[in-house]
């Protein structure tokens, strides 16, 4: 089975991964999921041949009781969706050929994962629909309830932020994560997944090894809990930074350039880390952005927002063809630039 | 750890590409694909027969995506 024409009913994932792993059995029910990221530079941090043999121990434990333990499994089947294979896409059809160019270049007649992701945003973009919030923010990390794992084992707490939600529902470093949502955990992926299919406002139950005893607890989701997704590391970000940012790559100012910039605390303040130099990516290039300048307005906004949540504005509040007005300073002056979104 | 794996899991891989330096990365995929295609621990690329292994093995599939 290529992944040109990967069966999206059964398979799916952080379609970010550049690793990832199901676990199942051969009526295609699913024991698991393994394979995490949260940075481009960093790969592997969050993952780890320890924790992956933690997993794959835990499996095979599932394996030894199915199907008596089917209903538990019921969480962590894959939802219906539209759209079954990456040709089904728009922006895909007609351009992802079934078999591979290995005698060629192999590389190029690959769809990759984040293509599917990149391809269902663009449904979105190109009808001027709103886009799901679960789209938009795929995957949550734990820390966006103030959860760290371990990488070096399955599921065990390694920290709890405090007054996060994590902390409210009693977790404590230490604790091994049993079962989130009804489901067997048996990696952080596991713990994604049902993070990716909560709702807004939720409740999740979760069970927890803590000592020589077991712990019941409640994670309560409150509307807003999602979009504090860092969603900027991800490769589908790049699609989104050519349709909003004209490809341009900011960074959040630090206290002196904000202070140089003449800008407050809870006012915007990102600094162009990197301009675009080809195609549609160099819309910023084109619009006079240089490296260096400290965005302090977008599109009239002037609250500080990190650059993911400065990418989502975008995707979700510009239409193609408009062109938003992006004040800068440069060299302690301040400019109004004009920024074309595009498709 | 393969040796472990062949003796628990079916192992299944679908090999899906990331964006890098285009000639290493088809050279990469290229070898990778030889390497795999002659170890007897890994079906390469084909889900069905991986799953129709792991039937008749009643083994559990570890299907990798990288």
């Amino acid at each position: 089975m290529k992944a040109n024409d990967i069966d999206l009913t059964l398979f799916q994932f952080d379609y970010d991964l550049t690793f990832a792993v199901f676990f199942m059995n051969a009526d295609k029910t699913i024991y698991g999921r393994y394979g995490t990221r949260s940075s481009v530079e960093e790969a592997t941090r969050d993952m780890s041949i320890g924790g992956l043999a933690e997993s794959m121990a835990a499996a095979l434990k599932i394996h030894e009781d199915y199907p008596a333990n089917q209903s538990s499994l019921a969480g962590k089947q894959p939802v219906p969706v539209e759209y079954k294979t990456p040709n089904d896409f728009p922006s895909l059809r007609g351009k992802v050929s079934e078999s591979l160019d290995y005698d060629g270049a192999v590389t190029r007649s690959c769809v990759h994962c984040h293509q599917v992701r990149d391809a269902h945003r663009e449904v979105y973009r190109d009808s001027g629909k709103p886009i799901p919030d679960r789209l938009m923010f795929p995957n949550p990390l734990p820390d966006v309830i103030g959860l760290q794992l371990d990488a070096q084992t399955r599921a065990t707490v390694s920290h709890v932020d405090e007054e996060s939600i994590a902390e409210k529902a009693g977790f404590r470093s230490g604790d091994e994560l049993l079962q989130l949502d009804g489901q067997p955990i048996i990696s952080l992926a596991d713990v994604q997944w049902v993070l990716h299919n909560a709702e807004e406002s939720d409740s999740l139950s979760a069970e927890v090894r803590r000592g020589t005893g077991r712990v019941s607890l409640e994670i309560e989701l409150r509307e807003g809990w999602r979009q504090k997704s860092d969603i900027s590391w991800r490769v589908s970000s790049w699609p989104l930074r050519r349709m909003g940012t004209g490809g341009l790559k900011f960074t959040s100012a630090t206290p002196k350039q904000r202070r140089e910039a003449g800008v407050g605390a809870g006012e915007m303040a990102l600094v162009v880390e990197h301009v675009g130099q080809y195609g549609a990516h160099a819309a910023g290039k084109r619009a006079g952005f240089e490296k260096g300048d400290v965005v302090v307005s977008f599109d009239g906004k002037t609250n500080d927002m990190s650059t993911s949540q400065l990418l989502v504005y975008a995707f979700r509040n510009t239409k193609v063809g408009e062109r938003i007005a992006v004040e800068i300073v440069r060299d302690g002056n301040r400019q109004t630039l004009s920024l074309p979104m595009q498709k | 750890m393969r040796l472990i794996i062949a003796a628990s899991f079916v192992v299944a891989t679908l090999m899906v590409t990331q964006t890098q330096a285009q000639n290493a990365r088809d050279q990469a995929v290229r070898k990778d694909r030889e390497q795999l295609s002659n170890d007897q621990s890994w079906v390469y690329d084909d889900l069905d027969k991986a799953l129709e292994v792991a039937a008749k093995s009643k083994r559990p599939l570890m299907v990798v995506f990288r």
